[in-house]
């Protein structure tokens, strides 16, 4: 009798356990919703209040109708894809031989890419700095691309390295007794059957690129800034302008949450897989 | 040529040109401007000094703090994030089944850029309208709002703009613990259990040295992330005040930038490029390495 | 249909490891060649090295009378089945056969016609728009034979297609892809490690051990005359029995029995007439091993037994014979765990013998196998 009113009781604690910390972490992101929600006089209240005691889009209004951020909003999208698609063309044919077609140069290969993956983004940012100058595309979409991909391929490379290991090399021999040449056989068959690889990395670029900040801090200025720099500058020699800049990350932040959400199977499986992989 | 490595060798070009031109060409000129002396604004104008930019950063007082400062930054966001991360991990796992919400919940800071993490972390923490202090005089764990200066307070600061680090990957931590707890097979735990091992026993002697490969990559990616991280500090309090958060990459960006010496900011980048890649290579040999003898 | 020849065909990996050493015979148009071995001799090797999958390091391979060594696989018109079958997993059954007519250009009319006749004569009708993954293995295996037949290719190539099937499974298909084969006589290129597959089904066989061609023979010789001690004890299960043993004129003295040899052995093997004192291994296989009590034969030996295995069907008798035992050199046989090696014999269920009784063990002496020690070739 005692004993199982002990395991119910463990069971029931740590069913408690895991719910108050689950809530609890989502915690500061649905304060920072709520905020965006506060009209603009009420944010910096003192004391802070987590419910607003009315709901007001003042906030989203100011930031989508009359500041820079649509157009940051529309740079930060165009790079992303451009990003995805390069990083993605590049990646698939070099990863795909690194898995099938093993030997020294493709050894050596991945392990140019894995160094890679350790280099600072401030060390890269500075020569970069130098070389997007003198081709011209300081400030400019295509130039911020450069800089994103350089990033992006090297994960998009490990990702994709993982994802064709699980791949058995019979299926592109088959495609070839049936007709195939190798290229054909790699076109045809093997990436239809990555598609859910190919997915993940792509969406693991596109967060790459989104996201990233120190080389669009370096790369651009008002013609091509991203949404975060946009966003880091609601904060000037005026202050902080709390309100319109919670109502920007939260607007910012969305497109990832929902597209992850919308993927949410993939992605945890793609986590581990990149991160047990190496 | 067979046709073989004829295909192989096209399939790699595109990548490996790119990586070429946009990695390693930027890293050489990297290597190149840090011998100079020479300004952001005026590349062209430029003086060969040799080694002296590098003696210059070895022995520069505010450098030296910037890296002390970036160790801190990385064991203190390290440590809890493994630490919160690991417990959750096992919290789920005793749900077992149960837990897919959870999960999913949890995993919602990967979803928030970095920026963003930031910049709440700093609304969370600010002087008087930060909502964290009052809540925890609301739990008494102090008395006046005023009591602790989280962004402000120098010696506090490089630890405070942690806490979005941890907010941030916890989740990263927690989830592949958990994908590799559920690797572990069920009978080697079961068989611990009949030889008498009590749960502490078994976690000790099952569970963690089989987890080890996963916790190696984990603290290798993590670490190496850490020490690298610009965006989170620097739209929390732009290295302030005084520089007391200011961590190694921070420093680069000043000096470039703030201060236009670029031959300076290219031998720290230098610096900090060995010094990563000599950590990453250490640490794989060491951790991933003899986990998997 | 096609004839396959190798001309000194050689496979060297790394420029070191020697696979595959002067490999030379040819594949006859229409015939069903078994290429079998213990693991490691090179079987999957050397068809690959047909398939073109791998590359030749030296020597001719001419498919239909052309060279072929270094046309692409799928320039050589044959077809393969894998051992694992290589389905393509997001393709339907219909998808799967009809992508090589798919590649060659043919159009969609005649692909179809020949994918449904292909169906039907797999029994693989009902399934065509399922994918691989809700197939069951026997099933899947059908698909790979079904997207090998639907091209009409010159030559099959066939992997050890059924290693992955359940026993019953696999006797099914060994009769149903030889009765596909007689049917639409193909040359058939078929590799197993299974030598019960390899005699059911082939017209002739060709063994190879560590990268070199032992013999290629029909079932029948390669049981009857084997060519060395391998093959001998390779081919025939439970395998051949060999001694140390000395022939004196026509008295064989192995251990401590004395057999007497008929005449018909000299006729078949007149080297061995006039042997003075000749050392020499003897080879018994064990279905001409019997109870002698019950089925005397041409000569008798003593034995201990050691082991009886009663199979119903028959008694399968472990026995000790007090004479040296001679490794036949078959990498993958276990060989017998106790010290003293063990002869296998195979008994009439009706024998009474039982573990430590010392046996009357009947010998058809005009069976007896005989090879040089030192060579370990077969004597004739």
């Amino acid at each position: 009798m005692t004993d199982v009113n002990q395991r119910d009781i463990g069971k029931a604690l740590i069913n408690a356990a895991a719910l108050v910390l689950v809530l609890s972490y989502a915690l500061p992101y649905v304060y920072l919703l709520m905020t965006s929600l506060k009209p603009a006089a009420d944010v910096q209240q003192i004391p802070p209040r987590f419910f607003p005691a009315s709901i007001s889009l003042e906030n989203f209004r100011d930031v989508l109708f009359n500041s820079t951020l649509p157009r940051a909003f529309a740079n930060s999208l165009i790079a992303a894809v451009l990003t995805t698609v390069v990083s993605l063309a590049l990646a698939l044919p070099a990863a795909y031989v690194a898995t099938q077609y093993r030997r020294k140069i493709t050894v050596l290969f991945l392990l140019f890419a894995l160094v890679t993956r350790m280099v600072p983004a401030v060390s890269l940012g500075v020569p970069l700095f130098q070389l997007l100058k003198s081709l011209g595309l300081l400030d400019t979409v295509p130039g911020l691309v450069l800089a994103h991909t350089s990033t992006a391929v090297p994960l998009a490379l490990l990702l994709l390295a993982a994802f064709f290991e699980g791949i058995p090399r019979d299926l592109e021999e088959a495609a070839r007794m049936d007709g195939c040449t190798r290229f054909q056989a790699f076109r045809k068959i093997i990436l239809p059957v990555m598609k859910s690889g190919i997915a993940i990395t792509a969406l693991f670029s596109f967060i790459a690129s989104w996201n990233e900040f120190l080389y669009a801090l370096l790369l651009t200025s008002e013609t091509s800034k991203t949404a975060p720099i946009v966003i880091a500058e609601y904060n000037s020699v005026f202050g902080l302008a709390w309100g319109p800049m919670t109502a920007a990350a939260v607007v910012y932040s969305l497109p990832v949450i929902v597209i992850t959400l919308a993927l949410q199977k993939q992605i945890i499986g793609g986590l581990t897989f990149g991160a047990v992989k190496g | 040529m067979s046709s073989e490595n004829r295909f192989v060798l096209g399939m790699l070009m595109p990548a490996a040109l790119f990586l070429a031109l946009l990695v390693a060409y930027p890293i050489c000129l990297l290597i190149y401007n840090s011998l100079f002396s020479v300004k952001t604004i005026a590349p062209d104008v430029r003086e060969w000094v040799g080694l002296a930019n590098y003696v210059n950063a070895l022995t520069s007082p505010r450098i030296a703090e910037s890296a002390a400062r970036t160790l801190k930054y990385s064991v203190f966001a390290l440590s809890f994030e493994f630490l919160f991360g690991f417990c959750a991990a096992l919290l789920f796992s005793a749900i077992a089944d149960k837990s897919r919400l959870h999960r999913t919940v949890f995993a919602l800071p990967l979803m928030v850029p970095p920026i963003v993490a930031g910049l709440l972390w700093r609304f969370l923490l600010i002087g008087n309208i930060g909502i964290l202090n009052y809540g925890l005089v609301a739990i008494g764990l102090i008395r006046d709002p005023g009591d602790i200066q989280w962004l402000s307070d120098q010696d506090l600061v490089i630890y405070s703009v942690a806490f979005a680090d941890i907010w941030l990957t916890t989740s990263f931590v927690a989830l592949v613990s958990y994908a590799g707890l559920t690797n572990i097979p069920k009978d080697l735990i079961e068989a611990a259990r009949i030889d008498g091992a009590n749960a502490i026993k078994r976690f000790w002697h099952v569970t963690l040295p089989m987890m080890r490969p996963v916790i190696a990559v984990v603290v290798i990616v993590r670490g190496v992330d850490a020490a690298k991280t610009f965006d989170l500090i620097w739209i929390q309090t732009q290295g302030g005040p005084a520089h007391s958060s200011e961590v190694f990459s921070m420093n680069i960006y000043q000096r470039m930038v703030r201060y236009g010496d670029l031959g300076s900011a290219s031998a720290s980048a230098t610096l900090f490029l060995l010094v990563m890649i000599l950590l990453a290579a250490l640490a794989y040999w060491k951790i991933w390495r003899s986990a998997h003898d | 249909m096609a004839e396959i020849s190798l001309d000194k065909i050689n496979k060297i990996y790394g420029g070191n490891f020697h696979a595959i050493h002067d490999l030379t015979f040819t594949i006859r148009d229409g015939e069903f060649m078994v290429f079998v071995g213990p693991s490691g001799c090179g079987k999957s090797t050397a068809l690959r090295m047909i398939a073109g999958l791998e590359a030749i390091s030296s020597g001719e391979l001419r498919i239909g009378g052309r060279i072929v060594n270094d046309v692409d696989p799928k320039d050589r018109d044959i077809a393969m089945v894998f051992q694992s079958y290589a389905l393509y997993p997001h393709k339907t059954v219909r998808e799967n056969i009809a992508f090589p007519l798919l590649m060659a250009g043919l159009d969609k009319a005649e692909i179809a016609t020949r994918v449904d006749a292909a169906a039907r004569s797999l029994e693989l009708t009902p399934y065509l728009d399922r994918k691989p993954a809700h197939l069951s293995g026997g099933q899947r295996q059908r698909v790979a034979m079904g997207r090998a037949i639907v091209r009409q290719p010159a030559a099959f190539l066939m992997d050890e297609p059924l290693s992955n099937l359940d026993a019953k499974l696999r006797v099914q298909m060994r009769a149903e892809i030889a009765g596909l084969q007689r049917k639409l006589k193909v040359t058939t290129v078929y590799v197993t490690h299974d030598q019960v597959e390899a005699m059911t089904m082939g017209d002739r066989v060709a063994v190879l051990k560590g990268g070199v061609l032992q013999q290629v023979d029909t079932p029948q010789n390669l049981y009857a005359r084997p060519v060395n001690m391998f093959v001998a004890a390779f081919i025939g299960s439970p395998s051949m029995n060999l001694y140390e043993a000395t022939l004196d004129g026509a008295n064989l003295r192995l251990g401590g029995n004395t057999i007497q040899i008929p005449e018909i052995v000299f006729e078949q093997r007149p080297s061995l007439r006039g042997a003075v004192r000749r050392h020499v291994v003897v080879g018994i296989r064990p279905e001409h091993m019997n109870d002698a009590t019950l089925l005397p034969a041409s000569a008798e030996i003593t034995a201990r037994v050691k082991l009886v295995e009663a199979l119903g069907a028959e008694a399968m008798v472990h026995l000790v014979v007090d004479a040296p035992w001679v490794d036949a050199g078959d990498p993958d046989a276990t060989g017998d765990i106790a010290i003293e090696r063990t002869a296998v014999a195979r008994f009439s269920p009706k024998s009474s013998v039982r573990a430590d009784d010392i046996a009357r063990v009947s010998i058809a002496a005009e069976e007896l196998h005989f090879f040089d020690p030192v060579t370990r070739e077969s004597l004739w």
